[in-house]
């Protein structure tokens, strides 16, 4: 039993397409927890005195319409999942993930932005080749630099959340210390804040090199896991933004395959 | 991965892969790469942050203060959950708030808002 566990896990990090479908999966859950953390927000905006709609609506989104659109993002996060009609479903997840952002400026999050674009992107990579009860979907020409993108998508988001941050309110460790469930000393906050903006550094420039990858990855499982555990509020909503960063550093150990040759046969 | 690995790609292929990669970039993959990188510079650079695009999560950034206070100018403590949904810091909260807390925060007269920036006091 052990033996084959290993040996599926040896074949998956050997596999391209094992790596295209860890991403798939893992974004998928990202989008069906996102799913859910929208239906929470959109159904409270129903309440007009709390909704903040968005300029080119005139009033809150009503109650039928964000039941109608949740039910359709999870069904298509399920076919994502399990890779059915992975790129239709793929399409509409990345519809059903911006759709909130569109009708309700309190839905905002820069995590359901970025998990739009990769799911965006990724559906025209053939990720369901594993996985999948459809098996591959016809190579799209094209498709090796959709995975490009996805991964270029994932080190602007570590640059640029690295560069927000290099101010005095964040590296003073105040915000930290204020957004922790537990009562983080003046120092350590300032520890963590400074480490916090070199890791997403490290992440942004590491992944893309061989020498670097391995310690990239680590550094960002110790920044996104103890985001999960740490951060008090928005657990879930982390959880699916860890899971949607983590999901695609497979795909940087299987760079050079994915992006000479996307028509290799499944 | 090297091309001796087991199912390693065409010799083709890893040619394709060993030419430097922003040389092979179809134009429409550059377009797509410099607007990834476009639209979160014009968000780091414009005023007001946090703004929307620019991955600016968790930067500490745009916080607000709101105050409401009674007929006595004692603070009446309120929970932000009866004014809003989330607080998101990339929304103008000043014009929204303000008048939220005087409607819906029982006995408030004064509201007092306050930013990084600026502050507003409305009389309910």
């Amino acid at each position: 039993m052990l033996s084959r566990w290993r040996e599926r896990a040896t074949s998956l990090l050997n596999d391209p397409w094992g790596a295209l479908a860890v991403a798939r999966v893992g974004l998928a859950l990202a989008g069906l927890l996102c799913a859910f953390e929208a239906h929470r927000f959109l159904m409270r905006a129903t309440d007009p005195t709390l909704a903040v709609p968005t300029p080119w609506l005139e009033g809150p989104v009503p109650a039928p319409a964000v039941w109608a659109l949740t039910a359709v993002t999870v069904l298509a996060a399920l076919a994502a999942l399990v890779g059915w009609r992975w790129r239709a479903s793929a399409l509409v997840l990345a519809m059903g993930t911006a759709a909130p952002m569109l009708l309700e400026q309190q839905t905002y999050s820069n995590h359901r932005t970025y998990l739009t674009l990769v799911v965006l992107l990724l559906a025209f990579a053939a990720a369901d080749r594993r996985w999948s009860p459809s098996g591959s979907a016809r190579p799209t020409p094209g498709a090796q630099w959709a995975v490009f993108l996805v991964l270029s998508q994932l080190s602007v988001l570590y640059l640029f959340a690295a560069l927000s941050k290099v101010q005095p309110t964040f590296l003073s460790g105040a915000g930290l210390r204020s957004w922790s469930r537990w009562e983080l000393p003046e120092e350590l906050a300032m520890v963590l804040a400074l480490g916090t903006v070199v890791g997403e550094l490290v992440l942004a420039i590491g992944l893309w090199f061989r020498r670097s990858r391995v310690l990239a990855c680590l550094i960002g499982f110790m920044l996104h896991v103890p985001i999960v555990l740490v951060l008090e509020e928005g657990t879930w909503e982390l959880l699916a933004f860890a899971l949607s960063c983590l999901a695609l550093y497979p795909l940087h150990f299987h760079r050079d395959r994915l992006l000479a040759e996307p028509a290799a046969p499944a | 991965m090297t091309s001796s690995d087991p199912g390693s790609p065409p010799t083709s292929a890893v040619a394709l892969a060993g030419t430097p990669l922003l040389r092979r970039l179809p134009w429409w993959v550059a377009v797509a790469l410099v607007l990834q990188l476009l639209v979160p510079t014009i968000a780091l650079l414009a005023p007001d942050k946090p703004n929307r695009g620019g991955f600016q999560m968790y930067s500490g950034l745009g916080g607000f203060a709101l105050t409401v206070l009674d007929q006595d100018g004692q603070e009446i403590p309120y929970d932000d959950h009866d004014l809003m949904v989330s607080a998101r810091t990339e929304i103008d909260w000043s014009q929204i708030l303000p008048e939220r807390a005087c409607a819906l925060v029982p006995g408030a007269v004064t509201v007092e808002f306050r930013t990084a920036r600026d502050s507003r006091t409305l009389a309910c």
